[in-house]
């Protein structure tokens, strides 16, 4: 588990952590990193797909953290349109090396990737975190988000989760007469479909954090 | 890419087409040959080769599902087909102690619960080798489900040991799989969610499906006589663990394979004597020997080869016990609805079985759905029309033609009977949807209640919406009398619209109830949404009210024109007052408990004892809309503008101390309100099906009340005090426990001693207190805890709090409306 959340760093030695962009062209350094870095937060590692579907498609969401040479927290995401034309940022992925947990490493490359996002004309930002993370969770209500619901038994491990969500533009719903748009939009996902071998839909609308402990995090 | 079978993916419209586009899962027994297969290997290491790095290529299809579904071979942690065969080897005939017996049947019942509470069969039950030796045939009668193997490792087949394997063994294993698909196929039948709540996958392994009940009943009878036969070969104590464990199953199995025909034709059930044999289960369950090799997680290999391996569920056999009692126990209170006490009884019955904690199992939930409406009968007897007209009659009291029976017989299309039955048909049909839905609703976990409202509050808007206008069409062809009112213009009873808004109107305060009770609101909006539960249980209220004047009025009428009927109209309008009258003592009750909740959490926020987290992203007018989405559609009762909503709860007018004042009043008159609830019986409050449930929530209320007394006492002792009520002195936390789930209760910790010298002389409020004589415990719990108050020194907090009554506050625009009526 991840909330092991305020480690304190073994050497009192100031920490001098800088922040870059995933680079492509980097890929055979840093993907590897990234993925072993987001791994040992999960009970079940994702495919290799996972990365490339987010990476490729939205690199320029994707924030690292070095210390030197290292990477040591990363943070994954997309952004794209959601239900009625909302532009809907994903947080997917959070981790922090845990010896670096507890100095803001994670709150600062959450703000570079929502910062990202405003310039990509977002109009929200949503993800999932298990119910029990709670320094994730505290962590994203202090930038702004609000807990919009929750999932029950969201994660493979059983743990429910809170969807929490920043909005960033009005949607103007006053007294619009929209059909089933409040918020709650996975309602009609009925789940009686039978049969499934997967057991990963429970990351069913956005996939972020099966495998039980999606944001990994400090506070 | 690699086994992207991503079948049974919950498809949103997010993403259109999912299903089609992902690769198709290979059935099982698919004629495919070999032959239709092309190695193309070497052909895909030339392509790949005139990629570059940071090159993708992808069809435009490739969904963020498939991507997760994939798995990569040969990575352990993701191929189940690397796990080792271990099923293979299992010899199932290996003579067994009977103490292994009983600790083979109790892992098994162990990972039986774990299934019921959540998990996969190939976690659970599958993972047990016997299980597995007894399935893997596919054996379509019981005697092809053997222990035997394949490779036929036999033992000695005489030895006492083997014998127990098959005479007891056996058909404890084979009576657990028809328990599992009865569990299974009583789950399908209904709406519980998948995966969510639980996990229907057999991995295409029949369990037992074409086997009859009966077969089952008379394997286990054999067991136990040839239990019985060989008594002499085991001690009495290893005897009676073996005998009750069968007798148990047994128990449990006719249970849980009955019809729901059956328990409407009143057929006893056992659940009963499956808890008391389940006690006996217990008591011996320390003889039983753990057979760990009987267990492997090497199945999945075969099962479920599309998701990684995953680990076995360990439940406790003391949790998995206890997941059992609860079953049983909720299996037998659920059959309490088949004797039919009216609609609210009905309505009362899943509120309240379903508010339990920890919820009713899935199973139960699904047999609950099951026995309240099949085949197009309620409770297994009645129409849909007789539970709903029952419902609308309790409530509104209509004129007496609106629901008369005898208007169905009226053929003559100019009569305007014949027009009322065409249009409270409609309503049947368009409202009892609606209707059977709530029920549904009411059965799902908590998480899935609270947003299927959220979709509902839409549909019983609309509803609301139609249903004006038919009750406008009825009451021409009722001729109601308006009434009068005295300075407005004249109003009718409106009474299937008046029953549709109660019902919107409910829907819309659990909806806040539960964004409480789970969680979903923080501390520093618990004013805010206080304040909107307050807003529509008062305007619950109001259409309470306005129900109850048309309810009274209709029965003058009616026994005013037909002599005869007058005594049952006025049986028929107690209950109907007698309903809305607890409505109204209900709704009092929240009400106040709410507006005194909006005031102590708006002082505690005043007081910067409770703070909003610092948020330098969107903005709090942007989180109101999102936080109000589900009700911003609703026409009526509208979300107010955010200006004025932030002015209304925040009361800038209103001094601090004010408002600890009006609190202590809500509070008091919310006391008297649910002490008064509390009295009521069951007839009264239709709780007739579940009164210990409504005792229970009642008592909940009054400690929230309390707990709340307790706090507002203390703000106020600090505030009056020299030091005042600063973070310097106070320390707030939320208290859930010991509270109603609903009604989290500020929790006021000393961190120094108050100063004792108070700015004011004059004494606390505690009129309060000593209002209730008999519950005195509220006296002592406040004295308790202000001398418990840790004298801690003061930790150096930065401190910039300032005093309370000169708060700056936003332009004041209304007058108050936390304040009482």
């Amino acid at each position: 588990m991840s909330a092991h959340a305020a480690t304190p760093l073994p050497s009192e030695v100031p920490l001098k952590i800088s922040y870059a962009r995933y680079d492509a062209a980097q890929e055979p350094k840093q993907l590897e990193a990234i993925r072993q870095l987001i791994s040992s937060d999960l009970s079940e590692p994702y495919s290799i797909y996972v990365y490339r579907y987010f990476l490729y498609q939205w690199g320029n969401l994707c924030y690292m953290a070095m210390d030197g040479e290292q990477i040591i927290g990363v943070v994954v995401s997309k952004l794209e349109e959601h239900r009625n034309g909302v532009m809907r940022g994903y947080i997917a992925m959070l981790a922090v090396k845990e010896q670096y947990r507890g100095k803001g490493i994670a709150t600062k490359l959450v703000q570079m990737a929502i910062d990202a996002m405003i310039f990509g004309d977002a109009d929200e930002v949503a993800l999932e975190t298990e119910i029990t993370n709670t320094a994730a969770i505290k962590l994203y209500e202090r930038l702004g988000f609000l807990r919009s619901k929750r999932l029950h038994r969201y994660y493979l491990n059983g743990n429910s989760a809170f969807r929490l969500l920043l909005p960033l533009k009005s949607q103007g719903l006053l007294h619009e007469h929209e059909e089933h748009e409040c918020g709650e939009d996975d309602g009609h996902d009925h789940g009686h479909d039978h049969g499934h071998g997967h057991g990963h839909d429970h990351a069913g609308e956005e996939c972020g954090g099966h495998g039980g402990h999606g944001h990994g995090h400090e506070h | 890419m690699a086994n992207t079978g991503v079948d049974g993916v919950r498809d949103g419209p997010a993403q259109p087409n999912m299903k089609n586009d992902s690769i198709p899962a290979m059935h099982p027994n698919s004629p495919l040959s070999t032959d239709s297969f092309r190695d193309i290997t070497a052909e895909f290491f030339e392509a790949s080769a005139k990629l570059n790095v940071g090159q993708l290529v992808k069809d435009p299809y490739f969904t963020l599902l498939q991507a997760v579904g994939a798995l990569e071979i040969m990575d352990p942690k993701m191929d189940s087909g690397m796990l080792e065969a271990e099923y293979e080897s299992f010899n199932a005939l290996k003579p067994r102690l009977p103490e292994e017996v009983i600790g083979i049947m109790d892992q098994l019942l162990s990972y039986e619960m774990a299934w019921h509470n959540g998990s996969a069969l190939s976690q659970t039950v599958f993972t047990c080798l016997y299980i597995d030796r007894l399935l893997s045939s596919g054996p379509e009668t019981l005697a092809q489900a053997t222990f035997a193997s394949f490779t036929g490792i036999e033992g000695d087949a005489d030895s006492k040991e083997r014998q127990l394997l098959e005479n007891v063994l056996r058909p404890y294993c084979l009576a657990l799989i028809k328990c599992c698909y009865c569990v299974n196929q009583q789950i399908q039948m209904e709406h519980i969610y998948e995966e969510e709540d639980f996990v229907t996958q057999t991995y295409n392994v029949s369990l037992l499906d074409s086997v009859e009940p009966n077969e089952i009943l008379n394997i286990l009878d054999s067991a136990l006589q040839w239990l019985e036969a060989t008594k002499n070969s085991y001690s009495n104590e290893i005897f009676e663990a073996l005998e009750c464990r069968l007798l148990h199953r047994k128990a449990l199995f006719r249970d849980l394979s009955r019809e729901i025909e059956e328990w409407v034709s009143g057929v006893p059930s056992e659940w009963d004597s499956s808890l008391e044999l389940l006690a006996k289960v217990e008591k011996s369950h320390p003889l039983g020997k753990p057979v760990s090799e009987a267990f492997s997680t090497s199945v999945q290999r075969k099962l479920a080869s599309q998701v990684p391996p995953r680990p076995m569920v360990e439940i406790s056999f003391k949790d998995a016990t206890s997941s059992l009692k609860k079953l049983c126990i909720e299996g037998k209170d659920v059959l309490k609805i088949l004797k039919y006490q009216g609609s609210t009884n009905l309505v009362n019955y899943f509120l309240n079985f379903m508010a339990r904690k920890p919820s009713p199992s899935p199973y139960v939930r699904s047999l609950l759905q099951s026995l309240f409406f099949k085949e197009m009968k309620i409770l297994g007897t009645m129409p849909i029309k007789q539970l709903l007209f029952d419902d609308v009659r309790e409530l509104t009291n209509p004129v007496d033609l609106l629901l008369d029976p005898r208007n169905e017989a009226v053929e003559a299309p100019q009569d305007p009977r014949f027009n009322i039955v065409k249009r409270t048909n409609w309503f049947i049909e368009r409202a009892g949807r609606s209707y059977l839905d709530l029920f549904r609703n009411i059965c799902q976990n908590r998480s899935r209640l609270r947003r299927n409202l959220c979709h509902a509050i839409l549909d019983w808007d609309s509803l609301q919406v139609e249903c004006e206008e038919i009750d406008s069409e009825l009451r021409e062809l009722t001729q109601e009398e308006p009434q009068k009112t005295p300075n407005g213009p004249p109003s009718y009873s409106f009474p299937l619209s008046s029953w549709v808004y109660l019902y919107k109107l409910r829907q819309m305060e659990w909806i806040i109830l539960l964004g409480f009770e789970l969680e979903v609101y923080q501390p520093h909006e618990y004013a805010d949404m206080f304040w909107y539960l307050q807003i529509y249980v008062r305007t619950k209220i109001g259409h309470l009210e306005r129900i109850r004047q048309f309810a009274t009025l209709n029965t003058k009428v009616v026994s005013k024109n037909k002599k005869k009927k007058g005594y049952s109209a006025n049986a028929q309008q107690q209950k109907s007052l007698s309903l809305l009258n607890y409505y109204l003592l209900e709704g009092s009750a929240i009400q106040e408990l709410a507006g005194a909740m909006v005031n102590v959490y708006v002082a505690l926020s005043r007081l910067t004892l409770l703070r909003k987290p610092p948020q330098p992203y969107s903005s709090d007018h942007l989180r109101y809309e999102l936080r109000m989405k589900p009700f911003f559609t609703i026409g009526c009762p509208e979300v107010v503008p955010y200006d004025i909503f932030t002015t209304l709860v925040d009361n800038p007018q209103v001094e601090t101390l004010e408002l600890l004042e009006l609190a202590s009043e809500s509070i008091a008159q919310a006391r008297k309100d649910f002490d008064q609830l509390g009295k009521l019986d069951a007839e009264t409050s239709r709780t007739a099906l579940c009164e210990d449930a409504f005792k229970i929530n009642n008592r909940e209320m009054l400690r929230s009340c309390i707990g709340l007394s307790v706090a507002v006492a203390q703000i106020t002792k600090a505030l009056k005090s020299a030091g005042g009520a600063t973070q310097e002195y106070l320390e707030v936390e939320i208290e859930r426990a010991k509270y109603h789930p609903s009604f989290p209760v500020p929790s006021i910790k000393n961190k120094a001693p108050i100063k004792t010298a108070p700015i004011k002389t004059e004494p606390i409020k505690t009129e309060l207190i000593k209002t209730e004589p008999g519950k005195m415990e509220l006296g002592k719990t406040e004295q308790g805890k202000t001398e418990q108050g840790k004298p801690e020194p003061s930790k150096t907090e930065p401190s910039k709090t300032e005093p309370s009554k000169t708060e700056p506050r936003k332009k004041t625009k209304k007058k108050a409306t936390g304040k009482k009526k």
